[in-house]
């Protein structure tokens, strides 16, 4: 028995297919691939399966993740990967196989590459919207809506043209403490903007640790 | 992807329904086809995608290497906003192709309060609405399913209606189609002409309907050469007959989200208010081996766990207890859970119930119908309040926690006693289970039944008879709710506007056409959701159009009426139908075809079926 981490892109094709629809997916396909994984015990059995942090409807991922946990030790991880490529949609692929290092717990932040339907010409004014030691954004929640500083979560940031197009590089927190959503980037572009700003493309780069370590 | 198509999905909800590219869905290249065959569902993706028919149809279609059958639903409302305010057509989940490039537009019509949903998406297709201004160039549109029985009111919209099982006449007819093309003689009237010449297609352009004073029809015509009645095409042999190996597998959750086995057709019983159990006559059983290496194939090809047998009655399926060891002796350790719904009350034998529940456990659901032995009897429904009881009795005893119980109000001659009856059957199941020496210490029980009014429908014995108005069912509803009061009884009433809006299409004629237009023009559309169901709307669509709904619902009919479906032929004769009415209200009941054959015509259709 051993647990393991299923490396997977999720690409423009696939970006429509939600979190929770990813999760009624694996089990199906895990089964389709015939691979000997874990179920819960119980009157309900059902697999064992935990993916790293959820992903937003719309958004493709990079170095994303989840676990299962291998019954067979002689059903080696090449076999995991190349039998359950063949069996993911089109869009999700599985990149590598490892042990579990990191704990998902432990995962503070996410990186983002946020393409705006919106002209590079516009680096200067946007980079300057950074520079503000205030940036009021409506961040929802369970209990209602409350004003943030957008300023406050933004740990790193950068700018730069994709093909006339403004692209922001920016490292948010997730998962351990707050979560920040790129969508409030987005809406602070439209307060600055007074239209509405939307993204051709926001892809999750990958997680890292409190330490600003890659996570593993 | 379509950027403009992709700018719409970001902004409209579940946007997995307008994707395609599931598991197992067909793409095929357009060039390399002869017919395109857009399959719609008249409601959205969650409901269609449940439908076991068009899976079925999908991959029969999808055989032949000459046809590309996709598939189509019902957008949601903020997506057919989008559409349309962005100019993109209806289109088929495959391709994205719009509609209007298709050969054939089918729809699958499982319940009349589609219609407006089956306007609508033409409309959106960008296809005429009405058959007679379609041209040369536009798709065939066709339609099949157990509302094809009295398609009168949506005659006027479809050009082609299938009568009976779609697997073999479909094909036909596309053929016949693709041969007329190739040859260079294909005209729309020349090709619907030939095509009413094939056993099971009604062409509705081709019947003249005359009506009296009255309202009532005087006689339905056929012209150029159509057949005076059209009968029901039905598969001889389900174990010669195809069924999928694969089906698609969608990624949003769906309403039914498993593989799907049919195990027999047509039902044995006879229930005098059941239109399926009439119209699929005789019974075909398929064979349990057969059925066993069919389920292996779907849940391999699908990775689903979750297995339903389908059918009208299971319990009443001569193998049922075989099949079920064969499915046990694979699925175990696949942890596949099986269900099988439409159990009857009076065979569900101790065995059936031990072997059931090695699967996870599930509901049990029953269908008394009626609270009284009285009406049980008037409706055919053969159970008596001892199997009842006992079958209840059997299931908490072996550990079910709840179990559901299904009934009707407003059957023909219900009486407050009958009405007040559901809740006392309830009570006495209820009371039998705490009085019995044996029961399971410290566990209780819940029933819960629900309750629905009941629409007389075609090709039953009660096609007849009037539907209770809504005044009437809301007293019965008072009766219903005033009179329970055990806390392990809990009973669920479905409010009804919609049941009178079913009763009038089911029974209605070609005049409707006209309501359906003007109600889908005032913004009707997804009747059966309670969010886009508009009652005024329609009312007023009824009174624009100069016509009295409750002429086709709450008026009692003559046997000699000419009704709106008697030129079509389902095998099941109306001399039987009109003896059983009388039966009914003798109170007689009739055995099940296997106990004795009642003479009910259908096995003209398949002698072998009816030995």
């Amino acid at each position: 028995m051993r647990n393991i981490r299923v490396w997977f892109e999720k690409h423009e094709q696939a970006k429509f297919i939600s979190h929770l629809d990813l999760n009624r997916y694996m089990p199906r396909a895990i089964r389709r691939a015939k691979i000997p994984a874990w179920y819960t015990e119980g009157f309900n059995k059902h697999l064992y399966i935990n993916f790293a942090l959820p992903l937003s409807l719309g958004f493709e991922s990079r170095n994303d993740c989840f676990e299962i946990r291998i019954i067979d030790d002689s059903f080696t991880d090449e076999q995991v990967l190349s039998n359950l490529n063949d069996a993911m949609p089109l869009g999700i692929d599985i990149i590598k196989i490892t042990e579990p290092k990191d704990l998902f717990k432990n995962i503070c932040f996410a990186e983002y590459d946020i393409t705006l339907d919106l002209s590079s010409d516009n680096l200067k004014r946007v980079s300057d919207i950074f520079l503000r030691e205030t940036i009021s954004v409506d961040k929802k929640s369970k209990r209602g809506i409350k004003t943030v500083n957008l300023k406050e979560y933004i740990s790193d940031i950068s700018l730069k043209d994709e093909n006339g197009n403004l692209l922001i590089n920016i490292l948010l927190p997730a998962g351990c403490g707050e979560n920040i959503n790129p969508s409030l980037v987005l809406q602070a572009l439209s307060n600055e903007f007074l239209r509405e700003i939307d993204y051709i493309k926001i892809v999750r780069k990958g997680f890292k640790t409190a330490d600003l370590k890659g996570f593993k | 992807m379509n950027y403009s198509l992709d700018k719409i999905l970001k902004k409209v909800q579940k946007p997995g329904r307008y994707l395609g590219g599931e598991l197992n869905s067909v793409v095929k290249n357009k060039e390399d086809v002869d017919v395109r065959f857009a399959f719609c569902f008249p409601d959205t993706y969650e409901v269609g995608m449940s439908h076991l028919g068009m899976k079925i149809l999908y991959g029969l279609f999808n055989q032949k290497d000459y046809i590309w059958c996709e598939r189509v639903f019902a957008p949601w409302d903020d997506m057919e906003q989008m559409m349309r305010e962005n100019d993109i057509p209806l289109f088929a989940l495959e391709s994205k192709d719009p509609l209007n490039e298709f050969d054939f537009i089918g729809f699958t019509v499982q319940y009349e309060l589609c219609y407006t949903t089956i306007v609508n998406m033409l409309d959106l297709s960008r296809v005429p609405v009405w058959s007679k201004d379609r041209g040369d160039n536009d798709p065939i549109v066709v339609a099949g399913g157990p509302c094809a029985c009295n398609s009168e009111p949506i005659a006027d919209f479809i050009d082609i209606i299938f009568l009976g099982e779609g697997e073999e006449v479909d094909l036909e007819v596309i053929d016949l189609y693709r041969s007329m093309k190739l040859k260079g003689n294909y005209t729309r009237k020349a090709f619907l002409e030939k095509a009413s010449q094939i056993d099971g297609v009604y062409v509705p352009s081709l019947y003249e309907v005359t009506y009296k004073e009255d309202n009532t029809i005087n006689k339905v015509v056929s012209k150029n050469g159509a057949p005076e009645v059209v009968k029901k095409r039905i598969i001889k042999d389900l174990n010669d007959c195809y069924y999928p190996d694969k089906i698609v597998v969608p990624y949003i959750e769906i309403i039914h989200d498993r593989a799907v086995e049919e195990i027999f057709r047509g039902c044995i019983r006879g229930c005098r208010f059941c239109q399926a159990g009439f119209i699929y006559r005789p019974v075909r059983e398929k064979n349990a081996d057969i059925a066993n290496d069919q389920i292996k194939k779907l849940c391999e090809s699908t990775g689903y766990d979750e297995l339903s047998l389908s059918s009208l009655s299971s319990s009443d399926y001569t193998q049922i207890e075989p099949l079920l060891d064969k499915i046990t002796e694979w699925t175990f350790d696949q942890k596949i859970n099986v269900s099988l719904p439409s159990l009857r009350i009076d065979n569900f034998s101790e065995e059936l119930l031990s072997k059931i529940r090695r699967f996870r456990g599930g509901g049990l659901t029953f269908a008394p119908e009626a609270g009284t032995q009285r009406l049980r009897n008037v409706i055919n429904k053969n159970v008596t309040e001892e199997d009842v009881i006992k079958t209840a009795l059997s299931a908490f005893m072996n550990g079910q926690q709840s179990i559901k119980l299904y009934f009707m109000i407003g059957l023909p001659t219900e009486t407050d006693e009958d009405v007040k009856g559901i809740t006392w059957l309830c009570q006495r199941i209820v009371d039998s289970f705490y009085h019995h020496p044996d029961k399971p210490k410290g566990r209780g029980v819940q029933i819960s039944a629900s309750v629905s009014s009941f629409v007389p429908k075609a090709f039953t014995p009660f096609q007849w008879e009037a539907q209770d108005t809504a005044q009437t069912l809301a007293i019965k509803h008072n009766m219903l709710k005033s009179g329970n009061y055990s806390r392990k009884i809990r009973i669920t009433y479905h409010e009804n506007v919609t049941s009178f809006l079913e009763g009038v299409f089911a029974r209605g004629d070609r005049k409707l056409s006209k309501v359906i237009y003007t109600a889908w023009k005032s913004g009707c559309k997804l009747d059966s959701w309670d969010e886009f169901f508009l009652y005024d709307n329609w009312m007023k669509s009824f009174e624009e159009c100069n016509i009295d709904p409750s002429f086709y619902a709450n008026r009692k009919r003559g046997f000699d009426e000419v009704l709106p479906w008697d030129h079509l032929d389902y095998g099941v004769s109306k001399s039987f139908l009109i003896n059983e009415c009388k039966k009914a209200y003798d109170g007689i009941t009739t055995l099940n075809c296997r106990e004795q054959c009642a003479g009910c015509g259908a096995n003209k259709l398949c002698p072998e079926a009816c030995r």
